[in-house]
């Protein structure tokens, strides 16, 4: 009982969690970064104290006492520099926002940096700032703006430009999301319907350059593959499979947005780490009859790596794709090598690149809720419903969406008030065919580059395919008690899960000692 | 996740292709019902801006207009049979955004034989994009003037009451006022549609005595009271008006003033922001309009 023998695995894990902890506390309440200070020096002094040789003494106890408060206080360290690192990412010092307070026009000179989105009679983009320009002088600078243009000319990714017109800083605006919003895509500013002229001689690093042109080409492929698509398979089929493909929402209908909501299906619509395992899945199959499990796990890794590129590598996609890479790795290797150990080094990484996301992105909280729904409560599942006699695709689908929703669902009724009643029948029935609609409409997209006409053939499958899947998503949206509108507290669902979270490790702890192979705890 | 064995992937791969089979079987009955060898016109839903889709007896196609965005393309979704990827004729009436953004999309998606047009140019940038975008589709590009007629057999026509051909130079002051004005005829049915067409054109095609008579009248500006002067509703003295326009939009259309004057010449009137996509069928006699 007084041995602390923890594999340094596990030591490792706690520190990551430490870590992300004090990320966390900082970012919901502020920490002034003296009290940090003081808590680092306590916790440094603390854990040269219980590490000095004769605080305890050489026995068993001594030594289980030693190990348990050096980690604590190692803990401890890692938490205020988690916290230390929050405060530091969120004053990192805008030129931009320096600039809006003085309410004056100012020229920004730059480029597009992401491709323009349509909304209604204007567009978006994302403006990569090199050059603020004031009336007596110009500051160098690399940060990121949200730009709102007139709707035509259509911008696309990588032209130069200067905009001249009155910034505004994400303070200032009154919408709450839309402000968490440009806080999780790193915009420090935006720009409403400037006045835009080209700008021929912006100077760039050469590196940089190579990168704009680079993904220029990535975006061309892309736009000529939805092209291929949009012209092959008719509305509102069409938008849907590039929804599913590419996670391109914007040209599917708000009637049909809004049936997929009810549905609970909007998830197949993003790129999710759910949309790329399956990907990798049929990547995997068939590379499975030419070479050993393994290889081909490699290679299908290789092949979400180029995906993500094509689908031009935002933020949300390399998210799934690293999810997407986990959940394919318990494909191809029978189980996730260390899932604890990997998800949370998975979420550090992400954490690292923009803390903010940790408390305000909802796709990053959905997606790691629903990789630890089918990591810790799928394994369960499977072994309660073993005696269940049903065809295996059906009772893996239904057991996969269960674990993954049960992590979800209490997070999405808190965030959208809406609790969909036919959520369970409506994945059950559409979600086996998603591999076989994204494989068509691969197939579609590809040829109708080549060849329109076969494009136009296989498209007339993939539009049947799809016509059944949104059939259904739109008869149960039409059903009078499809979902229920509730509005919970933010303590009933902490409440809730707690309980999913104790019920979860007491399946598992039951299942180990059943002595199954099949979870590594 | 486990793997896909060959087994189930066989067995998803049969459930997929009967869905298919039934899915096509479902729509093939109704696109073969809905071929009846009468004329159709659908008003469709667009939002604020006009789009009209005429379907002749013979199946040929022509959009007129496309409305501000590329809900459009959904309607002809809707309409449109599933491995139809073509559009005969696209007729844009005038350059404001309300009626060729969504034309742009169109464009893209479909394959259209002929574009027509009037050689009134604009300034505006959605007008270049669609100047840019015309020329690369690789139709035949029509400019239209006064008194050009397009027969579509089975009896349908379109006649162009208005504009006339203007010089390279010409600067327009009012776009509405360059709007295509067509006459669609089949037996002895006739619509008219106005496209943004103001009070100045409807005096002009009166100057020229062209019989306006329609038994159906898209009312001209989505229902502005800049349009559908009384003189000008008494010549067509039509039985049916369609309004289209946006709901809630931000100009306040339709005006109350022409609603009034609609209903005082008992003129009975459709509207896309109420009734949403319109659709009219006749064979010539008679006509039905279904909501």
């Amino acid at each position: 009982m007084h041995k602390l023998n923890l594999h340094k695995s596990q030591v490792f894990f706690y520190l990551m969690i430490a870590f992300m902890s004090g990320i966390f506390i900082a970012s919901i309440l502020p920490i002034a970064q003296s009290l940090i200070s003081i808590i680092l020096i306590v916790a440094i002094i603390g854990l040269a104290v219980v590490t000095y040789q004769k605080t305890f003494n050489n026995d068993d106890l001594g030594i289980y006492k030693r190990r348990l408060f050096a980690i604590l206080f190692f803990s401890i360290i890692l938490f205020s520099i988690g916290a230390w690192y929050f405060n530091k990412y969120s004053a990192k010092h805008s030129f931009v926002r320096e600039v809006s307070d003085r309410n004056i026009e100012i020229m920004f000179r730059g480029y597009i940096d992401g491709e323009p989105r349509a909304q209604g009679q204007a567009q978006t983009y994302i403006f990569r700032v090199k050059e603020i320009i004031l009336p007596k002088y110009g500051i160098l600078t690399d940060e990121k703006i949200l730009v709102t243009d007139r709707l035509f000319p259509s911008r696309r990714y990588g032209e130069f430009l200067v905009l001249a017109g009155k910034p505004k800083s994400p303070d200032e605006l009154d919408n709450d999301s839309y402000v968490n919003y440009l806080k999780t895509q790193g915009a420090t500013g935006t720009l409403s319907f400037p006045k835009i002229s080209d700008d021929k001689k912006l100077s760039i690093s050469s590196l940089e350059k190579l990168s704009i042109n680079g993904y220029k080409i990535i975006f061309r492929i892309k736009s000529h593959f939805e092209g291929a698509i949009s012209r092959s398979i008719s509305e509102p089929n069409g938008s849907f499979v590039g929804g599913i493909l590419l996670g391109s929402r914007q040209s599917i209908s708000d009637d049909l947005k809004n049936d997929f909501n009810k549905t609970s299906t909007t998830h197949i619509l993003a790129i999710s780490g759910y949309n790329i395992a399956i990907v990798s899945a049929v990547f995997l199959s068939l590379l499975i009859v030419f070479v050993r499990r393994k290889i081909a796990f490699w290679i299908s890794v290789a092949g979400i790596i180029i995906f993500t590129i094509l689908t031009g590598a935002s933020a949300s996609v390399v998210r799934a794709a690293i999810m997407g890479i986990l959940l394919s790795s318990a494909n191809g290797y029978g189980r996730l090598y260390d899932q604890k150990i990997s998800i949370s080094l998975a979420a550090l990484i992400m954490i690292l690149l923009n803390p903010f996301v940790l408390t305000l992105d909802i796709g990053f909280q959905f997606s790691f809720l629903s990789v630890l729904g089918i990591a810790y409560m799928y394994p369960i599942l499977k072994d309660r419903s073993k005696k269940i006699k049903s065809p295996e695709i059906i009772k893996d689908t239904l057991l996969m969406t269960l674990s993954a929703q049960i992590f979800v669902l209490p997070l999405a009724v808190y965030y959208f008030h809406n609790f969909s009643l036919v959520s369970l029948p409506v994945n059950v029935l559409i979600l086996p065919f998603v591999p076989l609609a994204m494989m068509l409409g691969f197939a579609t997209g590809i040829l109708g580059i080549i060849w329109p006409l076969l494009g136009k053939a296989i498209g007339l499958l993939t539009w049947a395919l799809t016509s059944y899947q949104i059939w259904v998503v739109r008869y149960f949206a039409s059903l009078r008690y499809s979902n229920l509108s509730i509005n919970p507290s933010l303590w009933s669902i902490i409440l809730v899960y707690v309980i999913i979270v104790v019920l979860t490790i007491i399946g598992t702890k039951s299942i180990n000692s059943k002595g199954n192979n099949g979870v590594n705890i | 996740m486990e793997s896909i064995s060959r087994d189930r992937k066989i067995r998803v791969g049969h459930v997929a292709i009967f869905l298919c089979l039934v899915v096509f079987a479902i729509t093939t009955t109704a696109i073969a019902k809905d071929q009846d060898g009468l004329l159709k016109v659908y008003f469709l839903d667009v939002g604020q801006g006009d789009a009209e889709l005429i379907v002749t007896p013979s199946g040929q196609q022509i959009l007129i207009d496309g409305g501000p965005t590329n809900q459009v393309i959904d309607e002809l979704g809707t309409i449109m049979p599933f491995y139809d990827s073509t559009i005969d004729v696209i007729l844009a009436t005038h350059k404001h955004s309300d009626h060729i953004t969504g034309l742009l999309g169109v464009l893209d998606k479909y394959d259209v034989s002929r574009i027509v047009d009037t050689n009134r140019s604009y300034s505006a940038s959605e007008a270049k994009e669609w100047q840019a975008k015309k020329e690369l589709e690789g139709s035949e590009l029509i400019i239209v003037k006064t008194g050009d007629e397009f027969d579509f057999g089975d009896g349908v026509k379109i006649r162009i009451l208005y504009p006339d051909i203007v010089f390279a130079d010409y600067k327009t002051k009012n776009p509405n006022n360059d709007s295509i004005v067509a006459m669609l005829e089949y037996g002895g049915l006739r619509i008219l549609l106005m496209g943004d067409a103001e009070s100045p054109v409807e005096k002009e095609i009166l100057n020229k005595r062209i019989n306006v008579n329609a038994n159906i009248l898209k009312i001209g500006h989505h229902g502005s009271k800049t349009s559908s002067t009384l003189s000008f509703l008494n010549s067509v003295s039509p039985t049916v008006g369609v309004i289209e326009v946006g709901a809630k939009n931000s100009y306040g259309l339709p005006s109350d003033v022409i609603l009034s004057r609609l209903e005082t010449l008992a003129i009975k009137y459709y509207r896309t922001d109420v009734d949403g996509t319109i659709k009219l069928s006749s064979n010539g006699k008679y006509f039905k309009i279904t909501k």
